[in-house]
């Protein structure tokens, strides 16, 4: 089985509004792959399909050959699929070392011991310790979130995802927002991420895209409308006049 | 110093005054903090589900009713035990926390809190009117005070007012170390975490409803001991006890304490107490005086008494969180 994760006729209906329409995706393993599309393609609402945040209409989701269409969100953490938000998605009032280990807590099932002191889980605080080095926030992890930049909450926001070692990682625009010198820190993370991991992401700024992605699909209104390599997707004539005539 | 060192200095300064408060001979107030230690266990639960876990709930009162009853009616119809009342309480409270729980921490904010009070209200009804059991409208009187027996070697009475006192401080103080145990643990920031971002916690692969209704019925648990010392404690009860009002006073204390520090709401619940009764020796319209105060907390003391203290604790000796 190479696909890790596949969608069969995928349809969301919100009103008359089909926000997703018939999608069927297909994710190779530990490949790179990102979802481009206009504003209200589709990307989040898909997003949100496959982790169970909302029902579709219609259709099934499957990851690693079983069905997950029905299951709620943090059952299907629990299979293997990790996500990080749009909007940056954090404990604001945690610190940024909890933040992180409650994840790793919850990754190793070890959340429920109402008995025992959080200084006892030696071996989940030494993982915690890597994460932070990993997004790198070492220096600041017994800080208030509050004092984070923008980007260090993004890197933060990874960081909990990262914690709970999914097979299949789902990035909403990683490096919206963030100055230059921080989206190449969060580029170079991506990479690394995908040497153990399927990553799925959807990006507005392109030069990322055709720089990271292996494989490209390109929503508009709903649809798929081509998926390819980079080369196919920037020769696409359908995909060039979805984006209003802009030559990619 | 560490703020955990400095918070274990505070709680041991109060519990040897609370300890030491009898020497004084003074019944009145030792008959007034005994309500208060008891009620603050009371506030405490709640601040559980307010402080926490971010959940509101209108209708606490229900669990000193359910508990007070409980223990009462064991103590009386069933076996004069103290610790067997107390016991049945908790176990009632926190049964009943988890069948209506179940139903109420689906829904968050305001339906949640609404959804609390419809329940307490509806209990307080079935208490109204179930003259047989509870004796309705004019209450249980005559609820034993049995003595405390302990391994079955030595008993220990608790009819004078001074002994009943040491009994509350010594449970309730033990249950507040339970308590803070529970809350530092794994399970306490689950809790904590689901108060910041419920969605999020969904994220990281737990059931934010499993963890809420914990949540509830721990609240319950420790709710349903302070009604189970309550009722032999005052002697009679009545579904007052249960009234919408009695939860929403138990929410004031805790804005009062503090609902962002563990034992805010406890000290909460002790500044209310004296101060109704303080106002009370001069005028009849303490509703006015208590109302003007809790504004005034609310616009320049958010983070309550102990919030407001802690503040200016660590402004002086700049101690880093």
């Amino acid at each position: 089985m190479n696909n890790i994760l596949e969608t069969h006729n995928l349809t969301c209906e919100f009103g008359s509004l089909k926000a997703v329409n018939n999608v069927n995706l297909k994710i190779q393993k530990q490949k790179i792959r990102a979802i481009i599309g206009p504003n209200g393609a589709g990307k989040t609402t898909l997003f949100n399909l496959i982790t169970g945040k909302i029902r579709p209409s219609s259709g099934k989701v499957i990851f690693k050959g079983k069905e997950i269409t029905k299951m709620s969100p943090f059952q299907i953490v629990k299979k293997g699929i990790g996500r990080s938000f749009q909007i940056t998605n954090i404990f604001p009032r945690l610190s940024v070392f909890n933040n992180i280990f409650i994840a790793v807590l919850a990754n190793s099932n070890k959340t429920f011991h109402i008995f025992s002191n959080l200084s006892s889980f030696k071996n989940e605080i030494g993982k915690t310790y890597d994460l932070l080095k990993t997004v790198e926030l070492s220096e600041k992890s017994r800080s208030a979130t509050s004092s984070l930049s923008h980007g260090e909450r993004r890197n933060l926001e990874l960081g909990i995802t990262l914690a709970l070692k999914p097979e299949l990682i789902l990035l909403d625009e990683p490096t919206a927002g963030m100055s230059i010198e921080e989206t190449q820190k969060t580029v170079n993370l991506i990479q690394k991420i995908s040497d153990k991991t399927t990553v799925l992401f959807t990006e507005h700024d392109m030069s990322i895209v055709f720089k990271i992605a292996d494989i490209i699909t390109v929503l508009h209104q709903g649809k798929i409308i081509a998926d390819g390599s980079p080369e196919t997707i920037q020769n696409n004539h359908e995909v060039q006049i979805a984006y209003l005539g802009e030559k990619i | 110093m560490k703020i955990k060192n400095i918070n274990k200095i505070f709680y041991t300064f109060i519990f040897i005054l609370l300890f030491l408060l009898p020497i004084s001979g003074n019944f009145y107030y030792i008959n007034l903090f005994t309500e208060i230690i008891i009620i603050s266990l009371l506030v405490m639960s709640l601040n559980i589900l307010i402080g926490y876990t971010g959940m509101i709930s209108l209708g606490h009162a229900v669990f000193l009713g359910l508990g007070a009853y409980t223990s009462a009616l064991v103590m009386k119809d069933i076996y004069p035990s103290i610790m067997l009342g107390i016991f049945s309480a908790a176990i009632i409270s926190s049964l009943y926390a988890f069948t209506v729980g179940i139903f109420c921490v689906r829904v968050s904010g305001l339906y949640f809190a609404m959804i609390t009070l419809a329940f307490s209200q509806a209990i307080y009804t079935i208490t109204y009117y179930w003259t047989s059991l509870t004796g309705g409208d004019d209450g249980m009187i005559g609820i034993p005070r049995p003595d405390l027996n302990i391994l079955g070697i030595y008993n220990f009475s608790l009819e004078s007012l001074e002994n009943y006192y040491y009994f509350s401080l010594i449970v309730v103080s033990s249950l507040f170390y339970v308590m803070k145990k529970i809350l530092d643990s794994p399970f306490g920031t689950v809790l904590q975490a689901i108060r910041e971002n419920p969605e999020r916690v969904q994220f990281l692969g737990i059931s934010v409803f499993r963890y809420k209704l914990g949540a509830f019925v721990l609240s319950g648990f420790f709710a349903g001991i302070a009604g189970g010392l309550f009722a032999p404690f005052q002697g009679f009860i009545s579904p007052e006890l249960i009234y919408w009002t009695r939860s929403g006073e138990i929410i004031l204390m805790t804005i009062l304490g503090g609902m962002n520090s563990f034992i805010g709401p406890g000290i909460g619940a002790g500044i209310l107490i004296l101060l109704k009764d303080n106002i009370l020796n001069y005028t009849e319209y303490w509703r006015i005086f208590l109302g003007s105060i809790l504004i005034f907390f609310v616009l320049f003391m958010p983070g309550g008494f102990v919030g407001f203290l802690s503040e200016k604790f660590n402004e002086i000796f700049k101690i880093k969180k």
